[in-house]
């Protein structure tokens, strides 16, 4: 290895065996994590703008799509009007605006050539959109056949490639997929159900096939939100097993224990292999051990109980409770005024969803509510 | 691949299944070569183009002209591509994550969260740009293909402005326990 600084530059692209390996290294290098805390403080720095200039990417998009000369609608065009003073703001506060309009626009053209690709065989292969170097502008006739070669062999290997796939689709049909997540991982279901797996959960599902029992086996932590069919959904664990009809819940399964925590619906929660077992309410929560009966439910905390989660449930949560938990988790200041401290707000977050939009979103749905930036966070008001 | 027909997109439209099905399958495929191609085979391909595929799905009533399905599906494609270097997608980002700080072993020095702010704008306008666009999301190769350098120049600016913030937080650290003391001593 050489330049230590190298592992860091490139941690985010590494496999997460060595991730581990840096971390392990690192710990013991005072000076290299005094290093990186700078790495990791500036480029959070320049997060913060883009994420308090720019709460929506979404107008960027079709700022550059409308510089770009393509279509927009209606609706759109509605859009990008009533962003134009913030993004006029954000050219000129954060001057790489530019550089990012333009690489949107090489997006979008890249999808227009795998557009063509896809759908018309004649079209040329491309590669990614780089700038143009000079050897590519005068096609040679032998760099043409080969080319074609290139071509042929392509196809076959493709043809070969299909026909891999279709035997390995084939075989898989009567089995099960089993998936581990080496990080967080949502997963959705062909009748709309979401699982959010948490890193290290194990959840084995059959190919789904209309008309069949909904079933997954799970081990490890994980939220669901069941669509509701009319057939009965089931998560079995080691030690127990759940069924709902349609509903959000949170799943902690290890061999001895498993913990549901309900957050809207009703499920009911069983020992894993009886008939019966007790029906929890919103709010409440229950375990089951291996041979014994489920704990009678028990009112809890959402927000507290599903922190595990990676995301906020505010359900009836008073607003300086959130704002603490928003506090803690972004580590950044969020103040309340007296006034509405006690106000109830309810609401459910991904826990990367930037702090500026939850805190508008909040504020949406109290009266007279706003949102003020301060020198060290925000100051709901 | 038969190319996608306006009307297969307006039987899609008026809830048709099988429309539905084919309508989708299809886009799968043009979805998974346009995100391999744009982040290179990672993990988070699979997600972007299902996460994709639910934003037609869910905007496909909306979908005023049937014929314009390509421009549409362009924009979903491009709207959940920021929101993977927004970071919502695995943990890319967690060692720079300010919610996932790296263990350490010590306590940074006061000040230098603050230092850090004050140094972007102490940096040249090619160092300012590059740590703007790691802050959007993108990495150093793709911010290295944008601005038309290579990686290892990229990654030399940075480490130039890290340099300096080392400098800044030694002269403005001290510096500022000094100017306190002042304050206490001669209130």
């Amino acid at each position: 290895m050489g330049d230590p600084f190298d592992d860091a530059f490139d941690y985010d692209d590494a496999s997460p065996d060595r991730q581990a390996v840096c971390r392990v290294m690192w710990a013991n290098n005072e000076a290299m994590i005094r290093e990186l805390e700078r790495l990791r403080d500036v480029e959070a720095v320049s997060r913060r703008r883009w994420e308090a200039l720019l709460p929506n990417r979404d107008a960027l998009v079709l700022l550059a799509l409308d510089e770009a000369g393509r279509d927009l609608d209606e609706a759109e065009r509605v859009r990008l009007i009533d962003a134009r003073p913030d993004l006029d703001r954000l050219r000129r506060e954060i001057p790489a605006t530019d550089a990012v309009v333009a690489r949107m626009t090489a997006d979008a053209a890249d999808f227009d050539l795998c557009w063509g690709e896809t759908f018309d065989a004649s079209a040329p292969q491309s590669e990614p959109l780089r700038p143009a170097r000079a050897d590519d502008r005068t096609p040679v006739p032998h760099r043409r056949s080969l080319r074609r070669v290139a071509w042929r062999a392509s196809f076959v290997f493709t043809l070969a490639l299909i026909a891999v796939v279709s035997v390995l689709m084939l075989r898989r049909e009567a089995t099960e997929t089993v998936l581990t997540a080496q990080a967080a991982k949502t997963l959705r279901f062909g009748d709309g159900t979401l699982v959010r797996l948490r890193p290290g959960a194990t959840l084995a599902y059959a190919k789904p096939s209309q008309g069949s029992t909904r079933t997954v086996r799970l081990t490890g932590n994980a939220v669901f939100e069941v669509v509701h069919t009319g057939v009965p959904f089931t998560v079995e664990t080691p030690s127990g097993r759940v069924v709902v009809t349609g509903t959000v819940f949170g799943v902690r399964a290890t061999r001895d224990e498993t913990q549901v925590t309900l957050v809207e619906g009703r499920v009911m929660l069983a020992p894993k292999d009886a008939a019966t077992g007790v029906t929890l309410a919103p709010g409440q929560q229950s375990r089951v051990v291996p041979g014994a009966l489920p704990t009678t439910p028990s009112d809890v905390d959402i927000a507290d109980e599903m922190a595990w989660s990676g995301r906020f449930y505010f359900h009836d949560t008073p607003l300086r409770v959130a704002a603490e938990r928003l506090t803690s988790h972004y580590r950044t200041t969020v103040l309340v005024d007296r006034r509405l401290a006690d106000e109830r707000v309810n609401g459910e977050f991904d826990d990367t969803t930037p702090l500026p939009e939850i805190l508008r979103i909040l504020a949406s749905t109290l009266p007279s509510a706003q949102v003020d930036t301060v020198e060290d966070g925000f100051r709901l008001r | 691949m038969q190319p996608i027909s306006p009307e297969l997109v307006l039987r899609a439209q008026q809830g048709d299944a099988t429309a539905q099905q084919h309508l989708l399958a299809a886009l799968q495929d043009v979805l998974r070569r346009y995100f391999a191609r744009r982040i290179g085979p990672r993990d988070e391909v699979n997600d972007l183009v299902q996460n994709t595929l639910l934003r037609v799905h869910t905007g496909l009533p909306s979908l005023q002209q049937p014929d314009r399905l390509q421009a549409f599906a362009m924009k979903a494609a491009l709207f959940e591509l920021q929101d993977f270097y927004r970071g919502r997608y695995s943990s890319r980002e967690a060692l720079y994550d300010p919610d996932v700080p790296p263990e350490r072993p010590v306590a940074p020095p006061a000040g230098e969260r603050l230092d850090a702010e004050r140094l972007l704008g102490t940096l040249s306008d090619h160092a300012r740009r590059i740590l703007e666009l790691r802050g959007y999301g993108y990495r150093y190769e793709e911010i290295a293909e944008m601005l038309g350098t290579t990686e290892a120049a990229v990654k030399m600016q940075v480490k130039r402005a890290l340099d300096k913030l080392r400098d800044f937080a030694a002269v403005l650290v001290p510096l500022g326990m000094f100017l306190a003391v002042l304050a206490h001593t001669h209130p």
